[in-house]
């Protein structure tokens, strides 16, 4: 009788059959610079956006949780450099950051059961070719895990649950100690 | 899985669609209803009994949206219900309607609004999911959605 919920691999192959191939591929990159247009648009690149709560009235991106504090930062990795993601945790609460990168996939997600609490740190930094030496995030400061992504360009998303509505002030007290910034 | 480089373009496709920037499943599973559980369309006139079994999990939430993916506009600013909301042992009932029930009603806790639209859908977010979900999510118990009162 339960049965009427949609596992979300049957429901991707029930919708995916009669779409196009190259709509399929350019689908997840222009959903993507929709939202880094709206999400830029509020703190530019590099920089945390530190949401309200969702609400029917600011929602800008579909299937928001009105039950999670959501920051956002779009992040662009300079040319010779990294870009560095520095989480302040939030006690008592489940906390998550994800890295995603231009085609949504999702390169990196830490959370506070992963960092056992403490703080999470990474460095995003394009993916070495074969070969290459360079890593990209070889003057990093210690103690950040390295974060290779394919693409440029790409949104870090915060995600902290609260308990209860009231719990906002103190919330976002804590998670404006937060951090995304480029480095070189 | 969603949301995971090795997701198909079909998946990836279908996620950028309808839950941009979702989770992993390990972080996160997603389940969605459009129907109540005798097959019906949901619909936002109607008032629904939502009955939600012991799930495995550190926390979930349940929320409606119309459209592609919308929070429904409604006065009383309900969008969600969660386990927060209920003792592990509490029968977890859940009215979903155009208005908050009154009176002496069965719902244990929690109200969602439809805010009165013709058509919604429900999501479940189910968070750091235990191991035998996570494996076989096609097994998990789901909420059972009845309809109790339509117009």
């Amino acid at each position: 009788v339960t049965r009427r919920w949609l596992v979300p691999g049957a429901a991707a192959v029930a919708i995916g059959v009669s779409a196009y191939v190259a709509t399929l591929i350019a689908t997840p990159f222009v959903l993507m610079r929709i939202a880094e247009a709206r999400v830029g648009a509020q703190a530019g690149v590099n920089h945390f956006a530190f949401g309200p709560m969702t609400t029917a009235q600011n929602q800008t991106i579909i299937r928001p949780s009105p039950d999670l504090s959501y920051s956002i930062c779009v992040f662009q990795i300079p040319e010779e450099g990294y870009v560095l993601i520095e989480v302040a945790p939030v006690p008592g609460h489940y906390w998550s950051v994800s890295v995603f990168d231009a085609r949504t996939d999702a390169a990196a997600v830490r959370t506070d059961r992963d960092t056992g609490g403490k703080a999470a740190k990474l460095v995003i930094h394009r993916r070495p070719t074969s070969g290459q030496a360079h890593l990209g995030y070889d003057t990093a400061p210690e103690g950040y895990e390295p974060v290779p992504v394919d693409y440029d360009r790409g949104i870090v998303l915060i995600r902290i649950l609260l308990n209860d509505k009231s719990e906002f002030a103190v919330i976002d007290a804590v998670r404006r100690k937060s951090s995304c910034a480029a480095a070189t | 899985m969603i949301g995971s480089a090795d997701a198909s373009m079909l998946l990836r496709a279908q996620v950028a669609l309808s839950g941009l920037l979702a989770l992993p499943a390990k972080e996160a599973m997603y389940f969605t209803a459009k129907t109540d559980s005798a097959g019906r369309s949901l619909d936002g006139r109607c008032t629904y009994e939502l009955t939600v079994p012991n799930i495995p999990a550190r926390w979930w939430s349940v929320t409606a949206y119309e459209r592609e993916g919308w929070l429904i506009r409604n006065p009383e600013g309900q969008y969600s219900a969660s386990s927060g909301q209920f003792t592990q042992a509490a029968k977890k009932m859940i009215a979903v309607g155009p208005v908050p029930p009154v009176g002496p009603v069965p719902w244990t806790g929690g109200f969602i609004s439809t805010g009165g639209v013709t058509g919604f859908d429900l999501t479940l977010r189910v968070y750091h999911p235990a191991a035998d979900l996570l494996a076989h999510p096609e097994t998990a118990k789901l909420p059972l959605i009845e309809r109790a009162i339509c117009p």
